[in-house]
């Protein structure tokens, strides 16, 4: 994320975690200050950004406002305040962009994409390291200083991208793949069939690409996990035919690990099979917030473009033999559905039209399926995905179902339905509309796109 | 001279406004250029009328401050510059040493009320659950208004927004624009050594509206102290208390603040018209005209029925904006004048005109019923002065008398012809209609359910409340909303001619509501001389 600093983009000024019960005493301020990025930023600044967060925080909650401060809008600075936990707070400050004629452009940054980017990046550190409070506890002030250093200053650098980001981050949703009954039915019996022969599976997710087939897991876990399991497939996409994949490359493990998985028993000359336990494989152990709090093992089971995440509770002991049975159940039903799965999608590829003028973008926020025709959010101009999120902001206002649309300079049109918990926006550029020739196109569009799916009228 | 005594009678403290008209400031950015950029003259035809005006504008007021040539500055004559500096001096030096006890008895003040049962006003739960607050406080963090609750005893609050501003303002020049907490929203503006803060939990309130709002608040303030005064006071002592300068005006501000809650005209900066026959309304300007033309000194000649503009009467180079109106309109319901006064004086700046002057309006009810009322704006005031306008006043009183004028103008009120039910369209609930040309709009009665409930009504405001910020967004301006929610269908469209803010009921189709627009400008346009003031007479200054 340390990019060049452009001013006519987005791009962040600062993040803070501070925690409002230290450095209460003269003198030993910056100890309330847990993290701070930049990190060669003089002290003195990050003590001022923090005391004037809390500040702030104590100022609104005079007016026993239902949330603590939550944005504050300067004309060079947008401050974003999110607590974690009871005293930590989380902050974001983004560099207001300049247009070309030297104004700020304020009304670029939305609050909600950044509210939401905000949270992710907790959920994230949740999702490793379970909640900051908790760590305050188990590490100590000094150990969690450290462990927060090195998880933010990774994700800040290589993860956060505040300046192309749009509506989908709010939405968090997940791209689901449809498949035909009949092979949904299969992936289910081969899941049941897996829970049943290796007892210890308590939950899977399954992936064709960054796609999700299936998910054991609750709404809110899978929305934390799905960007990281999306990581995890790109990187290791594989060209090897799945018949010839090795078993450490199926379990996606270190090279370190692979002679021990390929060796056979006798001739493993290192340590004997059996006493290598699961910490030895190092697979990442993962917190999750449903039903419980708790921990697991993420076990990745790829081959080709399909891969199944296997999640085994952190207090249960695993050798290899369980890879091993993993494998044994999995590995040839894995290779039939492959191949239906390219069938099904060279049969779709056959249908699929030409890109179309309308772009829209679709949210069910009961199973947090997207789908979206603005993968490129570049090719429209920066300010209409701002006003798409403001306008999901209006929607929420028209319960249980209602539409906008609305207008926005010459020739740009944008259409936003809502029935219940389903959402779409189409965003139509025409010269010359008007709101019944609009109105006509969104519906044609549900017509051919969402048929299965009601939209009030 | 029976009515002297009145002159001056509700804001005596104003008369320490002597000082000269200073326009050498030129730091200070003109108010609503910012926020209402093109909307600058409420009553002219077109839009290069406007523009030519500007520049017209432009002229006149850095030719005064050049040459303090007389012909628009006001206030100068009447006061003697070395009496002027003698009594500020003396002034300045007695508030210093004022605040600075002040400042000792207010920490005093402050640890013995942490220490008493008596909490301070900011741990008192109802001042806390209010709704809406406005604090109005100076630059060094001395209060000078709050809506709710004692101003003195908010000291240590009004430290700590000043605190938090103070921060923001000192990393790179920063600006505090607004805080959002929840349904909670804080706007701050921080003008001319004022600090003013809005802090609204009303749900249907946008930032944008509690801008707004600072806005016609600061103007306010500097109808009573003026521009040029607050920059001589604060750049001399910036711990002055400018309470002293707006004693007995508080509830101006406070009337102020009620009449933004429903005022479409506040909102859409636009006068509010009274709508009467073309015929009539030519009738009562020319009354008017031929009675102000030979005093020199009139400026303008407002006529108002029910607080709305019957007909303006302006020198032909210049116009009197909106915002003006608004506070001039604001003097005459904010002070409980007793209905026996024949005529009031009141000293007032208008800041679009000239933000560092004073003028007088003259003020009088002409009817009984005190719903007609009379406001010249002259640029001085003495007593051969009353004297002449008194004249004038009855002149104009007895001809309207003559002609039946009273008369009409209250049967108006019953008027059917501009009904919402004269569009047709049974799905339309109400409407708003604004002229971008004449600055002027209409407000359509309501249909049903909205007719019986003041609560509905409200409600309909802040819908077209939101729908005009979004439509006048700086980056998002939109063309079109159409907005389809659980009560009712409310659209808003723009186009460079006029804006519409409507209201539907809610299963109505985009078919029909386009027909009802259509239908909707229609009407507008039959009934434009009756609803607007148009072609009024000018003065030959």
């Amino acid at each position: 994320m340390r990019n060049e600093l452009n001013p006519s983009q987005i791009s962040l000024a600062y993040f803070l975690i501070f925690n409002s019960e230290y450095g209460l005493k003269e003198g030993k301020e910056a100890e309330k200050v847990f993290y701070y990025y930049p990190p060669d930023e003089k002290i003195e600044k990050q003590v001022r950004i923090a005391g004037f967060c809390a500040g702030m925080i104590r100022f609104t909650q005079t007016f026993k406002s239902r949330k603590p401060c939550e944005f504050v809008h300067t004309e060079k600075i947008r401050i974003i305040i999110n607590q974690l936990d009871e005293n930590f707070w989380i902050v974001m400050g983004l560099n207001v962009p300049i247009s070309p004629n030297k104004v700020y452009e304020s009304d670029l940054i939305s609050d909600q994409i950044y509210m939401s980017i905000l949270k992710q990046i907790y959920k994230s550190y949740k999702l490793f390291n379970g909640i900051i409070g908790d760590c305050l506890e188990q590490l100590g002030h000094i150990k969690l200083r450290e462990n927060l250093k090195i998880f933010f200053d990774d994700y800040i650098e290589n993860k956060l991208n505040v300046h192309d980001s749009d509506i989908m981050n709010t939405f968090n949703g997940l791209q689901f793949m449809s498949l035909d009954r009949n092979m949904y039915l299969k992936i289910q019996c081969l899941l049941n069939l897996l829970e049943e022969k290796v007892s210890l599976v308590e939950k899977v997710v399954v992936m064709h690409q960054d796609q999700v087939i299936w998910s054991g897991l609750e709404q809110e876990d899978v929305s934390s996990i799905y960007g990281y399991l999306k990581d995890l497939v790109i990187k290791n996409s594989s060209i090897i035919s799945p018949n010839q994949s090795t078993l450490h490359a199926k379990f996606l493990v270190d090279d370190k690990i692979q002679k021990i998985l390929t060796s056979t028993p006798s001739t493993s000359n290192q340590i004997p099979n059996d006493e290598i336990d699961q910490e030895y494989f190092e697979f990442k152990k993962i917190y999750f917030e449903k039903p419980k709090h708790e921990q697991y093992y993420l076990i990745p089971y790829n081959l080709a473009k399909l891969t199944f995440f296997i999640f085994i509770p952190a207090n249960q002991t695993f050798k290899l033999s369980l890879l091993k049975e993993i494998d044994e159940v999995l590995a040839k039903p894995m290779i039939s559905f492959l191949q239906e799965i390219a069938e099904l999608q060279m049969k779709r590829n056959m249908n699929y039209q030409e890109e179309k003028e309308i772009k829209y973008i679709y949210f069910n926020r009961l199973n947090l399926a997207q789908k979206s025709t603005l993968n490129n959010s570049k090719d429209m101009p920066k300010h209409l995905m701002t006003l798409i999120s403001q306008l999901s902001k209006d929607l929420e206002g028209c319960t249980p179902s209602g539409e906008i649309f609305v207008k926005s300079g010459k020739d740009y049109w944008i259409a936003c339905k809502k029935s219940d918990l389903r959402e779409v926006y189409v965003v139509v550029c025409q010269k010359n509309a008007n709101l019944t020739l609009i109105d006509e196109e969104v519906k044609q569009l549900c017509n051919t796109d969402f048929t299965n799916i009601f939209f009030m009228e | 001279m029976s009515n002297t005594p009145n002159k001056f009678d509700q804001l005596s403290t104003n008369s320490d406004t002597e000082f000269k008209a200073e326009s050498n400031d030129e730091n200070f950015i003109p108010i609503y250029d910012s926020l209402h950029s093109n909307n600058q003259s409420p009553l002219l035809h077109n839009f290069d009328q406007v523009l030519q005006l500007e520049e017209d504008y432009d002229e006149t007021e850095s030719k005064s401050s050049a040459s303090g040539e007389p012909k628009f500055v006001l206030n100068q004559r009447e006061f003697d510059e070395n009496e002027l500096n003698v009594e500020t001096k003396s002034d300045l030096t007695e508030i210093n040493e004022k605040n600075s006890s002040q400042i000792f008895s207010d920490a005093e003040d402050q640890d013995t009320q942490n220490e008493e049962v008596d909490l301070p006003v900011e741990q008192n739960d109802e001042w806390r659950s209010q709704s809406k607050h406005v604090f109005i406080l100076s630059e060094s963090g001395k209060p000078i208004y709050s809506l709710h609750g004692n101003e003195v005893k908010l000291i240590a609050f009004m430290g700590l927004l000043q605190a938090l501003m103070s921060i923001i303002e000192c990393d790179n020049e920063n600006k505090l624009n607004f805080v959002v907490a929840g349904d909670h929203k804080i706007a701050f503006l921080h003008r001319s050594h004022l600090i003013l803060v809005c802090v609204s939990s009303e749900p249907d309130k946008c930032v944008e509206q509690l801008e707004l709002e600072l806005n016609y608040c600061y103007n306010q303030i500097i109808s009573v102290v003026t521009l040029s005064l607050i920059e001589k006071i604060f750049s001399r002592s910036h711990n002055y208390d400018l309470r002293n300068k707006l004693t007995g005006t508080e509830k101006l501000l406070t009337n102020m603040i009620h009449r933004l809650k429903s005022d479409y005209g506040m909102l859409l900066n636009c006068v509010n018209s009274y709508p009467l026959q073309f015929e009539t309304r030519d009738q009562v300007s020319r009354i008017i005209a031929q009675q102000i033309t030979p005093i020199r000194s009139v400026l303008f000649g407002l006529l108002l029925f029910d607080n709305r503009l019957v007909s303006l009467i302006r020198p032909k180079s210049r116009n009197i904006h909106p915002v003006d109106v608004h506070l001039l309109v604001n003097v005459i319901t904010g002070f409980d004048t007793p209905k026996s006064v024949e005529f009031t004086w009141y000293p007032i700046c208008l800041p679009n005109f000239d933000k560092n002057g004073i003028m007088y309006a003259y003020i009088s009810h002409l009817d009984e019923s005190c719903k007609t009322c009379l406001i010249l704006l002259t640029g001085m005031c003495d007593e051969e002065q009353s004297i002449e306008l008194n004249e004038c006043r009855k002149r104009i009183q007895q001809k309207m008398q003559t002609q039946n004028i009273f008369q009409i103008m209250n049967l108006k009120l019953k008027d059917n012809s501009l009904k919402l039910d004269q569009i047709g369209v049974s799905e339309l609930k109400h409407f708003l209609f604004k002229d971008n040309k004449v600055f002027q709009y209409f407000v359509s009665d309501y249909g049903l359910p909205y007719s019986q409930s003041l609560e509905e009504q409200q409600r309909i405001f802040d819908m077209y409340q939101k729908l005009y910020h979004k439509l006048h967004n700086k980056t998002n301006s939109l063309r079109i909303i159409y907005m389809q929610k659980k009560y009712e269908t409310i659209l808003g469209w723009q186009t460079s001619n006029f804006e519409i803010y409507a209201t539907f009921s809610p299963l109505v189709t985009k078919d029909i509501t386009i027909n009802a627009i259509n239908k909707l400008l229609e009407f507008t346009q039959k009934n434009k001389s009756k609803i607007f003031l148009s072609s009024m007479p000018t003065l030959p200054r």
